[in-house]
């Protein structure tokens, strides 16, 4: 399951998703969270976390605030108005996504049926 | 999750200084994941640990990260300062904008040129000059505890926030010096025609204002979740 390129199309998705149920978080809480929700399965790398965090910093999706925790400053993320709307966008389009590729692999399902 | 010890925290700071990054909003959060990993990991999977971090966190890495960090923040603010200046000109603001206009364009026909250059321009020119001192001073204050963790880092620690906004205070004042000094210079003293002299106290003082309320803005906001 673990492969590269489906993390990479739906990193973006899983960020939004995972403030919106925890209201701030910050870098290494994320990949930690990702990881512990999958069991290990899935690994988000520093490598692609970051960039991805200020790319949707930059385009307004995210805010950030930065807080003294334990003698140094740690950088938290929380969504914004634009990127509440854009999580259900993404939702949507994911699920609906879910459901076309679960017909595509089992062309016996009655296409008409809704998932 | 364990309390690190004097030394493994000078070793991590070693190692990232070795990047030499210069961004403290970078620098903050890859110290940050570097500390928060590394307290979760046993004492003796610490080396283990801080090489594979330095995998993660190459140089190159961390100098992109900066680069798109500085495009982003640029990016923000211009974001920022398009929306304020989009709320002057829409209710209830724009009450204050055509007052504001309204006002400045009566007292340019009452008052004499050399009163207006110094109530029209020198009193924004003022604001906006204090409002880098703020700026700067601010700045100061939240980089300290970051600048005293990196002591040892050759290269200054900036915030790319403060250093894009104090860019933009700059403008103002150096445009302001070249209007007033190169034309003594290149010996033009009177090539502006005297009709015009009203005109234009007036319309750079509305310019200065809005110039500086802007920023003001994009401080008020920024400063609350940034190194500022």
């Amino acid at each position: 399951m673990s492969n590269n390129n489906l993390i990479k199309g739906s990193l973006q998705t899983i960020i939004l998703k995972l403030l919106e149920e925890k209201d701030r978080m910050y870098g290494y809480e994320i990949t930690q969270k990702v990881k512990e929700l999958t069991a290990g399965e899935i690994k988000i790398t520093e490598g692609a976390l970051y960039p991805a965090l200020h790319k949707m910093e930059a385009e307004g999706l995210l805010t950030t605030e930065i807080q003294q925790v334990d003698n140094r400053v740690r950088k938290y993320y929380s969504l914004t108005k634009s990127g509440k709307a854009e999580m259900s966008s993404k939702m949507n389009e994911l699920h609906a996504f879910i459901d076309n590729l679960h017909r595509i692999l089992n062309p016996a399902i009655d296409p008409k049926l809704n998932l | 999750m364990r309390t690190l010890s004097l030394e493994e925290i000078d070793l991590i700071k070693k190692s990232i200084i070795r990047k030499n990054i210069t961004s403290a909003e970078i620098l903050s959060e890859v110290y940050d994941h570097y500390l928060t990993h590394l307290e979760n990991l046993p004492e003796d999977d610490f080396k283990y640990g801080l090489n594979e971090l330095d995998e993660k966190f190459t140089y190159n890495f961390c100098k992109k990260l900066q680069r798109d960090q500085k495009n982003s923040n640029r990016r923000e603010i211009k974001t920022l300062q398009k929306e304020v200046f989009k709320s002057y000109f829409t209710w209830p603001r724009f009450a204050f904008t055509l007052f504001f206009i309204a006002s400045i364009s009566y007292l340019g026909t009452l008052i004499p040129f050399k009163t207006q250059v110094i109530l029209f321009i020198m009193i924004p020119l003022i604001f906006i000059v204090g409002l880098n001192f703020v700026v700067m001073f601010r700045t100061r204050i939240k980089l300290k505890p970051l600048k005293n963790d990196f002591s040892g880092q050759s290269y200054k620690i900036n915030s790319l926030t403060s250093e894009y906004l104090t860019l933009q205070l700059h403008w103002p004042i150096t445009l302001t010096n070249i209007f007033l000094h190169v034309p003594r210079i290149l010996g033009l003293t009177d090539f502006i025609p005297e009709y015009l002299y009203s005109f234009l106290s007036v319309a750079t003082c509305i310019f200065l204002v809005f110039y500086g309320l802007i920023l003001f803005e994009v401080f008020k906001i920024k400063s609350k979740t940034a190194f500022l």
